[in-house]
């Protein structure tokens, strides 16, 4: 009673405190960077270009995120970066005489010239009728830019982009090549036939575009267009593929040569290797036998066989050719793996220049896959200076130079389809009292009693001899600012809890930890050919025991895989003797359940398979038994996903074999045409609510409907494919489904809601507590749906109060009346609450959702001015804070919302005194744009698509990180910092407040006594 | 009434010695009219009881008019308190304090405050059961019952303004932070089938 009370008291402080803070909390300019740290990423590179224009290199990517930009070879940061729209697809970036040009786009098609120095626009041509086509190529015609896609060729104006001429072909074949030679334009395309490709040649004609002539050369057969390799050899040009059993080449306007390269170069079964050349030119050429690879020069087929062998899926070829010197470099790794072997060859005189070695540890970046040579000039004969750009199959990047890795960007974090924090454990948690409590008994009474005193005696004389220092070391850091210490080693938590790792899983195998408060690497680990994409925290730092997470993703042969990793180390768990690595066929769903086996104190995972049966993992006794307890109050609900059409719901049971599985217990299927939009996830049972009501101003109470089990989800349904299309109509529908019964406890028509466009997902859903927040694109009016629907039965019954408190919303009259005639974001604001009445509440211990009343559900919607990509809530430890909607912008920012902007009680009009005493906003249709609740301040974070919170151990702060392209993390204090005292605040003018007043009653004490005894001599 | 009452002798006695320990009349004072006051030296029973009744009953009295006091300062306090208003300020909130505190303090001083209209000696107070039953017997029971009556009167004016101010704990709201969440039964876990990707 007494900690409930003191519990109360802190609690009405803190409220007092929090609702006093104003809305807005911006940072000053010296804070910046101070507190957070912002990754800016590329993007795994599709296209590089790794040149020397003029004196100094430059590397070039465009990336699979659709980004295109320049780095710096000195210190790999970029010189400047262009972010493309989400659905604008970079097909193809080209660099040709120092002009870039991008083609990019999906379902219209850009191209885009670019001046390569600044990044800048210079021109963009967007295609009439674009080509359905994922291949596509440019070329140069004197200044012109000759551009291939799919079937459609165009010439285009170097100047500004308008085109001269578009011709069609009609072979059939989609084409993604242009070859440039002796004045003649050769487009090469592939024709499919079943699941091979067939090599097409297309010569025209530059000026008018004339199709001159069009063939396909014999034994044509490739894998892809990608396989063709263009090289000169003897001033002719050549294309060059490996057929099934044998290498061709054909020399470009002769139609019926096709000739086999073993012939031609005398090398048996020779292949083509890939060269990665600086440029699109011709590429040189490399013929790989077995292991060993020639190089072959294409002025006078000299040749060069180098000594090492490799295989081939590991071997890189590379080519440097500018101002007369021609270089091949050769990467491949060593047999011990943890370095690289680069031979560089120098082509002009067909002498290795040296083989160099390059430590590089295959086990945590995976292999090179692609390699960029760059070669400085050497003056009087020196060993030349190279530098190699190499992309590894893990996605991230880096720049070797003989001996070094100069720098290393990881790009895998713009693929991270999942994040975890991991909080640190306590220093004072693994000392050895702590370790004394979790021994277990018979432990314990195998030490003998002198020897357990003894132990602890120690512990605490180490303590005690380590004490004056920590004493003079707070002492000190109350005097003088602390001093950066960001960067640290020990992984231990810090005081305010602000430190922790945050793991990174991604879709290229990838995991890294990184440390929140400096945002460097702690650890990294790379699994080769498993697709990341969800992480669970099994275990959090318990006394004497490691973090363990679990790390769940894909093997190539679409199996799930589960890995048991330490999360402080990255390595391989296997202490509780279960195996680290479990492989499951056909698994639908992967679930973490609040239970934790005996033995190794670890949460369990269920996993779902196809057949429905449930697996455990760890697969060992103590698990199946914690699971046995909690199967009967296990319900499951799957669906397909965005754009499925019903969820489903089962419950746990066992089956033949005494094996769990699931059996459908209900079933819901949405109205014809809506498709599900996004999901929300309810908070988990027990998570931190400071207040199971909400106090009204007159000092009743509407209690909390807090059910984990309430799902909030939206659906979209359409008509017509494409917003500029004239029959097109749009309308979102929010549900919220209670999952264990499946229950529709509420659901809205938002008329004339839906996605931008079918390619820009828009519908987003956050869920927390007892409150749900829906943001959609309102098409407007003429989007809305012609007939109303009529209402839902399970609809619930919409008072008075409701419909004047929501703006749009379902009701029986006229709907398009009621939607507002601005296309923008609308932001939709769900509360509900146990019962409509103040002071009613289903007086219960517990909560089921059989016996469960209908909740009351109030919502009201607004408009807001950005356009959103992501959507998420700051999490704090108590849950007193008020809360954040935490939504990533298009336009780069992490911006937040106070949670009691978004608030459904916002009245309507002028408030009431009850209202104002409630301390509410009065309701405005639109939420501005307010600079100041940017948490990404002035940085540029694009693309945004993931927002995590996590609380730490100061209330008003909660630790937020962003990706998507870019990783931001930062700390936001939606109530301010209303238990951390300002930085500039004078602790010494404390310390001396209080010496002066101990000084002072201690000095006046003597006086008195002196005074009393005097009088008492009178 | 004779005229010897309005003569006054200023002579007499003027010629004797008059001792130190004499007593000396004030001028006017009539020796007989001071007689006809029950003096200490007059030792007549019948006027000792007479004479305590009639201090009893002026005690009585007195008891009474002390009891009733603080009824009367009930309208006051009441202005006083309407006109400091609602508001939790240091004055309201100040003016409602004193008036509590000032109330309880009177109701544990109530037998002190009392103690002057006793008439029973001070050192032959009863304790334990005594104390009970001499209670019955006691006259200033009701005078003390009015007065802790009157007080409390004070006291629920306090309350009341308290209330109006919200700081009793009289709302659902004030209970809030006592309720224990409710324990879920059933759990229900899933979302979107992770198909290959």
């Amino acid at each position: 009673m007494f900690a409930s009370s003191l519990r109360a008291a802190a609690l009405a402080v803190l409220l007092a405190v929090v609702l006093c803070g104003s809305v807005s909390a911006a940072i000053h300019a010296d804070q910046a960077g101070t507190y957070d740290w912002h990754k800016a990423l590329v993007g795994i590179p599709k296209f590089a270009f790794f040149t020397r224009p003029v004196r100094k290199a430059q590397i070039y990517v465009g990336t699979q995120k659709n980004v295109i930009a320049l780095l710096n070879p000195k210190t790999g940061d970029y010189t400047w970066r262009q972010v493309l729209e989400p659905a604008d697809d970079l097909k193809m970036l080209s660099l040709q005489d120092q002009v870039l040009v991008s083609v990019s786009g999906n379902g219209s098609l850009h191209t885009r010239q670019w001046d390569a120095q600044t990044g800048l626009l210079i021109w963009d041509h967007e295609h009439v009728n674009p080509p359905a086509s994922t291949s596509a190529a440019v070329g140069r015609v004197g200044d012109d830019v000759l551009l291939v896609a799919g079937d459609s060729i165009s010439r285009l104006k170097g100047d500004d982009g308008t085109p001269v001429w578009t011709v069609t072909a009609d072979s059939g074949a989609t084409y993604g090549r242009i070859i440039l030679h002796n004045g003649a334009i050769y487009v090469i395309g592939a024709k499919q036939i079943s699941n091979l490709h067939e090599v097409s040649v297309l010569q025209l004609d530059a000026k008018d575009g004339r199709i001159v002539a069009e063939y396909q050369p014999p034994n044509g057969n490739v894998k892809s267009l990608d396989d063709v390799v263009f090289a000169e050899h003897g001033g002719k040009a050549y294309l060059y593929w490996n057929g099934a059993e044998r290498a061709y080449r054909h020399a470009l306007g002769q139609s019926a040569e096709t000739e086999e390269v073993d012939d031609v170069f005398g090398i048996k079964e020779s292949r083509i290797q890939n060269v990665y050349g600086s440029d699109e030119s011709a590429s040189d050429l490399v013929l790989r036998n077995g292991k060993r690879y020639t190089f072959m020069r294409s002025s006078d087929s000299a040749k060069y066989t180098f000594e090492d062998e490799a295989e081939p899926t590991e071997s890189v070829f590379s080519s440097f050719k500018s101002e007369g010197a021609h270089y091949i470099s050769y990467v491949r790794p060593s047999p011990s793996k943890k370095e690289i072997k680069i031979d560089l060859l120098d082509a002009t005189e067909m002498k290795l220049v040296d083989t160099f070695s390059v430590p590089f540890d295959e086990q945590i970046s995976g292999a090179i896959q692609k390699a960029f040579l760059d070669v400085a000039p050497s003056k009087d004969g020196k060993v030349p200076s190279f530098r190699i750009f190499a992309v590894t199959a893990d996605g991230s990047i880096k720049l070797l130079k003989a001996g070094e890795v100069l720098w290393t960007r990881e790009e895998s974090l713009t693929e991270a389809l999942a994040a975890e924090y991991v909080d640190l454990p306590e220093r004072s948690l693994l000392s050895q009292d702590h370790d004394e409590l979790d021994e277990q008994p018979q432990e314990s009474a195998s030490i003998s009693p002198i020897e357990r005193f003894l132990r602890r005696a120690r512990t605490h004389v180490v303590k005690a001899a380590a004490y004056p220092q920590q004493l003079t070391k707070s002492i000190k850091s109350l005097i003088t600012p602390p001093e950066s210490t960001r960067v640290r080693n020990d992984l231990y938590a810090d005081f305010f809890g602000v430190r922790k790792l945050v793991v990174f899983a991604s879709k290229t195998g990838k995991v890294v930890a990184l440390d929140t408060e400096s945002g460097q690497s702690v650890w990294e680990r790379y699994f080769d050919g498993i697709q990341f994409r969800q992480i669970e925290t099994v275990r959090s730092a318990l006394v004497k025991y490691p973090p363990v997470i679990v790390l769940v993703g894909q093997n190539r042969q679409a199996q799930t895989v589960l890995l048991r990793i330490n999360a402080l180390t990255g390595e391989d768990f296997n202490e509780d003797g279960s195996s680290p690595r479990e492989v499951f066929p056909a698994i639908r769903k992967v679930i973490k359940l609040p239970v934790e086996e005996a033995a190794g104190r670890t949460q369990l995972i269920s996993l779902i398979g196809d057949n429905l049966k449930v697996h455990i993992s760890p697969s060992s006794a103590a698990a199946s038994d914690a699971f046995e307890r909690f199967a009967p109050q296990y319900h499951v609900y799957l669906t397909e996903g965005v754009g499925s059409s019903q969820i489903d719901g089962y419950t746990t049971e066992k089956g033949t074999n005494n094996k769990y599985e699931l059996k459908p217990s209900w079933k819901l299927e949405f109205p014809e045409g809506e498709k599900l939009a996004a999901l929300g996830s309810p908070s988990p049972a027990g998570s931190a609510v400071a207040s199971l009501g909400r106090v009204l101003g007159d000092r009743s109470v509407l209690y909390k409907y807090l059910n984990p089990n309430m799902l909030a989800l939206a659906t979209v349904k359409t008509t017509g494919s494409f917003p500029t299309d004239s029959d097109f109509t749009s309308a979102v529908y929010t549900y919220l489904i209670d999952t264990v019964t499946g229950t529709v406890h509420y659901r809205s028509e938002h008329n004339g809601g839906g996605n931008i466009a079918p390619t820009v997902p828009s519908v987003f859903v956050v869920q927390k507590d007892n409150w749900a927040v829906l943001s959609y694109w309102n098409h407007g009016p003429e989007a809305a749906l012609p007939q109303v629907e009529p209402p839902a039965p399970e609809e619930e019954v919409v008072t008075k109060k409701t419909v004047r408190k929501r703006k749009k919303k379902v009701s029986t009259e006229d709907n398009s009346a009621t939607i507002p005639d601005a296309k923008g974001i609308e932001i939709v604001a769900l509360e509900f609450f146990e019962s409509s009445t103040p002071d009613q509440r289903v007086e219960s211990d517990t909560f089921s959702s059989f016996q469960a009343k209908r909740p009351h559900v109030i919502a009201q919607s607004y408009s807001f001015p950005k356009r959103i990509s992501a959507i998420g809530t700051t999490t704090t430890g108590a849950g007193i804070t008020t809360k954040e909607v935490l939504l990533g912008l298009e336009d780069g920012h992490l911006y937040g919302i106070s949670k009691r902007l978004l608030d459904p009680r916002r009245p309507v009009g002028a408030p009431t005194k009850d209202e104002k005493e409630e301390m509410l906003f009065p309701y405005r249709p639109t939420l501005d744009f307010n600079p100041k609740e940017v948490a990404s301040y002035n940085l540029h974070v694009p693309k945004i698509s993931h927002i995590l919170s996590a609380a730490t151990k100061m209330e008003s702060t909660s630790l937020t990180i962003a990706w998507g392209l870019d990783v931001f993390c930062g700390r936001r204090n939606p109530s301010k910092t209303f238990d951390v005292l300002s930085e500039s605040f004078n602790y010494l003018a404390l310390l001396a407040t209080i010496a002066a007043c101990v000084l002072g009653i201690g000095f006046s004490k003597r006086l008195a006594e002196r005074k009393k005894i005097k009088d008492l001599w009178r | 009434m004779s005229a010897s009452k309005w003569t006054f002798n200023l002579v007499e006695g003027s010629g004797k010695h008059v001792g130190r320990s004499a007593k000396l009349n004030p001028p006017g004072f009539s020796e007989a009219s001071d007689s006809l006051r029950p003096s200490k030296k007059d030792k007549n029973a019948e006027d000792q009881v007479e004479r305590e009744t009639q201090i009893a009953n002026l005690k009585m009295k007195k008891a009474w008019e002390t009891s009733l006091a603080p009824g009367k300062s009930i309208p006051m306090n009441a202005i006083m308190l309407y006109m400091s208003g609602n508001s939790i300020q240091i004055f309201s909130v100040m003016v409602t304090v004193m008036l509590l505190w000032n109330s309880v303090k009177a109701i544990m001083g109530t037998n002190t405050t009392f103690e002057r209209f006793s008439t029973k000696a001070t050192g032959t107070r009863p304790t334990g059961i005594q104390a009970l039953i001499s209670l019955a017997t006691d006259p200033l029971v009701l005078p003390k019952l009015v007065y802790i009556l009157m007080q409390c009167g004070c006291l629920a004016l306090g309350v009341w303004k308290c209330g109006a101010m919200g700081l009793l704990p009289t709302a659902t709201s004030d209970w809030l932070a006592f309720i224990e969440p409710k324990k879920v039964v059933d759990l229900a876990f899933g979302g979107a089938i992770e198909s290959v990707f």
